[in-house]
């Protein structure tokens, strides 16, 4: 198989789903590049073309499961329980967001909410993908995807009341009128 | 399926609709289908998925020089050799258990095989006084013999042997295998049996490997194997006068 073909097919979504680990551009990068380099190490052992994907996101996992069992390097956040049957948040309230805000809230929440969520969004792994890579069951997957989405959206519900609140500066609010004449 | 296990599984659907398929997921969306309320749920929970997923893919920007790097990583890392990788260096060494393991096997066997061999040939040159079926007086009588009952000759008599009196010749079946037997008695009364068999018929010795002298059934032996044949030499009272006779082969 050839090595830049992979390359180009998998990077980015690999850096995504390292930066939903990592929380930082640095770290998403070095995680990249270790599995890259794994990949290379492992010279032509892997022969399936099918099976690339899946491995290099779990050796990615798995790298960082390395890197947090030595050192908490990698800052942890956590969100308090939150109701998550109820639908807090409409697309108009995400729409209101910028898309930092967005990711920053999702980067918030713990890992093991986080990472299915990650996949599910970043790199439309289906939920099965999902039960395989991080090695846990379909329904496991499905209550934590079901759990962080209501943990992200409560989250989502705050910050967009906030923008809502937020005092902005005159010159903003001309400027912003300006546009729309 | 109930309202709330379809939303469970529904919420696992990706916008894209790439889980139409899926067959848990067909049964949640038929459902959906059914309920009216069920289905405006769903329509919102995808709505907002949409919104999600499209901000999250314009939030992650990949640094623009990750993918030259990644490239380069080509000219440094070099793919570990087969003793690195763990799955090969296991595979190598289950292999090389199991050779090692028929290996002692096969020896055990043949070393078992060996053993039977000189003790049934001790007990034959011992037992049985008149255990020979041809009389000769020199050794091309005995191998003229044994060509005309179809017994191959192409063995080779030690040395010490040669100028030996021979008191005659007889071809024994131990175990499927033809076994020739020459005898060879001195004027004092010490006497001596060589047994010859194809190695095939001992399979798993070394092949011309140095005599080797045990003590089997209560009389000395030497054992080897040349050109194709082992050879048991029994007799003679003690060790020393079987080495005597092989040093001079």
């Amino acid at each position: 198989m050839d090595y830049e073909q992979i390359v180009t097919s998998h990077y980015e979504g690999l850096y995504g789903f390292a930066y939903s680990l990592a929380g930082n551009s640095d770290d998403a990068c070095e995680l990249t590049q270790e599995t890259f380099a794994r990949l290379l190490a492992k010279g032509g052992q892997l022969r399936d073309r099918s099976k690339v994907k899946p491995w290099l996101f779990t050796t990615l996992y798995r790298i960082y499961l390395g890197w947090k069992r030595r050192e908490a390097r990698l800052p942890h956040f956590e969100i308090g329980s939150v109701e998550y049957e109820l639908p807090l948040v409409t697309p108009e309230m995400v729409d209101r967001l910028d898309s930092q805000t967005v990711l920053q809230t999702l980067l918030e929440i713990e890992d093991h909410y986080r990472l299915p969520l990650m996949l599910y969004y970043l790199e439309d792994h289906s939920y099965r993908e999902i039960a395989g890579l991080l090695d846990i069951s379909i329904g496991t997957v499905m209550s934590r995807l079901s759990r962080a989405k209501a943990v992200l959206r409560s989250a989502l519900a705050v910050k967009s009341v906030r923008v809502d609140n937020k005092i902005v500066s005159i010159n903003q609010v001309l400027n912003q009128r300006q546009d729309s004449v | 399926m109930n309202n709330q296990e379809a939303k469970l599984i529904l919420k696992a659907y990706r916008p894209g609709g790439q889980d139409a398929a899926d067959p848990l997921v067909t049964e949640a969306l038929e459902q959906a289908r059914r309920d009216p309320v069920l289905q405006a749920w769903f329509a919102e929970e995808q709505a907002v998925d949409s919104c999600v997923q499209a901000k999250l893919r314009t939030a992650v920007v990949v640094p623009l020089e990750l993918k030259g790097r990644l490239l380069a990583l080509q000219k440094i890392v070099q793919p570990a050799p087969w003793w690195r990788q763990p799955m090969k260096l296991a595979a190598a060494a289950a292999v090389m258990l199991l050779l090692g393991l028929v290996a002692l096997l096969l020896r055990h066997e043949s070393s078992a095989r060996l053993d039977s061999f000189r003790e049934t040939m001790v007990r034959y040159s011992m037992r049985e006084r008149e255990h020979i079926t041809f009389m000769a007086s020199n050794p091309s009588e005995i191998r003229h013999w044994l060509q005309a009952h179809g017994i191959e000759t192409n063995f080779d008599l030690p040395n010490g042997l040669r100028d030996k009196p021979v008191e005659g010749c007889r071809v024994v079946d131990w175990n499927g295998e033809k076994v020739t037997l020459i005898c060879f008695e001195w004027k004092d009364g010490n006497h001596v049996d060589l047994f010859v068999l194809d190695h095939a018929g001992l399979p798993g010795l070394a092949e011309d490997g140095p005599p080797k002298l045990v003590e089997a059934g209560g009389s000395m032996t030497a054992t080897w194997t040349k050109g194709g044949k082992v050879y048991l030499l029994t007799g003679g009272g003690n060790k020393t006068f079987l080495q005597k006779l092989l040093q001079r082969a």
